[in-house]
């Protein structure tokens, strides 16, 4: 039941953006997040479909744009955080969905859909949603880790693991003010200037692809990152009891995506990432 | 199919047919699932600040060697 919805939710949307390469075969070309479309989904689809799937992968939004705009008119659909369909939304960057042909819809959890991105559902549905939190090592590190201070108190320089988005060390290090993560302007980033001097020399790896394998490996004991990382993580890690931070040291930022196809690139304007939560 | 996205990679599902095929173990994982509270503040788009904080981060983990 529910294969046949997604597959239907993809093939609406895809069908009528696919491209034939040759004259019998049709191609979809798929610009997604690393570690977010299983190949077994896009194997199935072409199954289904008879419609071969061309994925290319990015590990950021900003990366994204970049390579929307180093191949214009090239990829049929596109996966960004939520805010970056705002982005390409206002850059007319996208073709609008035929609600009609997404039945499945209907499946999607309400709170999940015409969200303030896109509130009329024309250019997106719903791919996954997440965050990014703080997940911690509790063989290494046996004191309680509740705070952004706590985590970057010095004790752990060179063990811990953060998802490499300069926007959201940003908004961590607002949130570690109490200011507004999205009060960005030069007095606000000059007040994270000395946090971020502090933190990042403590970072030992950087990695938005795959940052729970250097929870896994030892290589860190705190980590922060995607969601998904840090549930398999917590599913691959036993019996490591890596267990996620709860109460005020939980910084969650969604990264709910989108399905969408890109229609015409235009010159697209660089948009802050994700809907994204913090704690004070 | 959409239990095959959240078998390899388990975020948050927003299908709720394919959640009610997810087994309690995935359901259970407070990571993919977890309790959000009224702390959490939404991050908008914040526009051509993007490029901005892009270059007022890069710059400084060019001075300290990150």
């Amino acid at each position: 039941m529910r294969r046949r919805t997604f597959l239907l939710l993809l093939s609406s949307l895809a069908l009528p953006a696919c491209r034939a390469a040759e004259p019998t075969e049709k191609v979809l070309n798929l610009l997604c997040w690393t570690e977010y479309v299983p190949t077994s989904v896009t194997a199935s689809f072409t199954k289904q479909t008879g419609v071969r799937v061309v994925m290319e992968n990015y590990n950021s939004n900003e990366q994204m744009l970049a390579m929307l705009r180093d191949k214009p008119h090239h990829y049929d659909l596109v996966q960004p955080s939520q805010a970056y369909v705002e982005t390409l939304i206002h850059g007319s960057g996208l073709e609008s969905l035929d609600a009609a042909r997404i039945p499945n819809l209907q499946n999607i959890d309400p709170q999940f859909r015409r969200l303030p991105h896109d509130p009329e559902e024309k250019y997106s549905v719903p791919w996954m949603s997440g965050t990014v939190g703080i997940v911690v090592n509790t063989n290494a590190v046996q004191e309680p880790i509740h705070t952004w201070a706590d985590v970057f108190s010095g004790k752990y320089r060179g063990k811990i693991v953060a998802v490499n988005d300069q926007r959201e060390m940003v908004a961590w290090a607002l949130a570690s003010l109490g200011m507004p993560i999205t009060q960005i302007d030069d007095a606000s980033l000059a007040r994270t200037e000395p946090v971020l001097r502090k933190w990042l020399p403590q970072i030992s790896v950087f990695d938005s692809d795959s940052p729970h394998t250097a929870l896994l490996d030892g290589r860190a004991v705190i980590g922060i990152v995607w969601s998904g990382e840090a549930a398999l993580a917590l599913a691959e890690g036993s019996p490591i009891p890596i267990r996620p931070t709860q109460g005020k040291a939980r910084t969650c930022f969604s990264i709910a995506s989108r399905f969408l196809p890109v229609h015409h690139t235009k010159a697209l304007p660089r948009i802050s990432s994700t809907t994204a939560w913090s704690p004070r | 199919m959409s239990v095959l996205i959240s078998k390899e990679y388990p975020y948050t599902n927003p299908n709720l047919a394919a959640r009610k095929l997810l087994t309690p173990e995935q359901l259970a994982n407070p990571a993919s699932y977890p309790h959000l509270d009224e702390r959490l503040l939404p991050l908008r788009n914040v526009g051509n600040d993007t490029k901005a904080v892009d270059q007022f981060v890069k710059k400084i983990r060019d001075e300290v060697g990150r």
